[in-house]
């Protein structure tokens, strides 16, 4: 029996599929509902890949697994700051963008070979949030409030 | 998600920047459904023991009766696909949970009581992400989900 925690998500919005994906990946978009963080990356196969927390700590790292521009990003991902969620090892993220006339359909896969996850279950609750902050700036011009502040005393 | 309890068939939240009422008003009132429900209006009875049916000009959608209700906050009703496509199933349980979040609304919708190896679930769980993402869409933006437009206009012809 194979160990394995998995978070499925879908949304839809109204936007194109290179909007959609520079407000996943680019600073100038990040900062605004990624509660202040943005990433760095070549964007590459191979290339190093993380999140900075807006005081400089490094939130998650990993590496591009698989990049089709404005379709398909995988990235291995380890949390860096929590030392449970970090010994965890490293989970896979991936993002799939498919238009749908004038809607992208978002599908978000986050998973890691461990049974009862808590980087699974802490991200679960965190994707939602996020990706509606991303689907409000999209369609409304303005992330979900509070988007832009890293939590106190995390 | 609780170890020691069984997961349900399905669990979606969203997040909405609309108030708790607004959003138990879009998901109970025909006249926000045709925006984002697949078209669809509604007729419901809102107390325990109350019928309602999503219907539209050519046919009824799916049916059910309201088990528990706690308006705005939480609804809990059975969901029965009247024999859409030739399938016939139990009807399975939805619970709508909305709450506060800082004047924004977080809802949850779970869905369950599927019988194994279910015909049904399969497009409710695609289903529901869909007809959530147009309803946020819809209280956020005052505009249809895309899908639903050319319903809206021939309606209003």
């Amino acid at each position: 029996m194979s160990e394995n925690s998995r978070f499925f998500y879908v949304t839809y919005i109204r936007t194109t599929p290179e909007k959609l994906w520079r407000a996943l990946t680019l600073p100038e978009f990040t900062r605004q509902y990624w509660a202040g963080t943005h990433q760095e990356s070549e964007w590459k196969k191979g290339a190093p890949w993380r999140i900075m927390i807006p005081d400089g700590r490094v939130g998650d790292a990993g590496e591009v697994l698989e990049i089709e521009p404005f379709k398909k990003l995988v990235l291995s991902w380890q949390n860096q700051f929590l030392p449970a969620m970090k010994a965890e090892g490293f989970s896979r993220l991936t993002y799939e963008l498919e238009q749908k006339g004038e809607i992208v359909k978002l599908t978000l896969t986050h998973e890691i070979d461990v049974a009862n996850s808590i980087l699974i279950e802490g991200v679960s609750g965190g994707w939602p949030e996020l990706l509606a902050s991303v689907k409000s700036l999209l369609e409304t011009g303005a992330p979900l409030p509070g988007g832009d502040t890293w939590p106190e005393g995390v | 998600m609780p170890n020691s309890q069984i997961a349900p068939d399905f669990i979606y939240v969203i997040h909405i920047d609309a108030p708790v009422q607004k959003v138990w008003d879009a998901l109970t009132k025909g006249e926000h459904t045709i925006h984002f429900w697949g078209g669809k209006d509604l007729r419901i009875d809102l107390r325990v023991g109350g019928a309602y049916e999503f219907f539209d000009e050519k046919s009824v959608g799916h049916v059910g009766v309201i088990e528990e209700i706690d308006a705005p906050r939480r609804m809990v009703l059975s969901f029965d696909t009247n024999g859409f496509a030739g399938l016939t199933e139990a009807p399975s349980r939805v619970t709508y949970l909305i709450e506060d979040r800082f004047g924004g609304s977080k809802l949850t919708v779970t869905h369950e009581g599927f019988p194994p190896n279910s015909q049904i679930l399969p497009g409710v769980q695609a289903g529901w992400p869909e007809i959530l993402s147009g309803m946020k869409t819809y209280l956020e933006t005052g505009k249809p989900a895309a899908m639903n437009e050319k319903w809206v206009e021939s309606r209003r012809a």
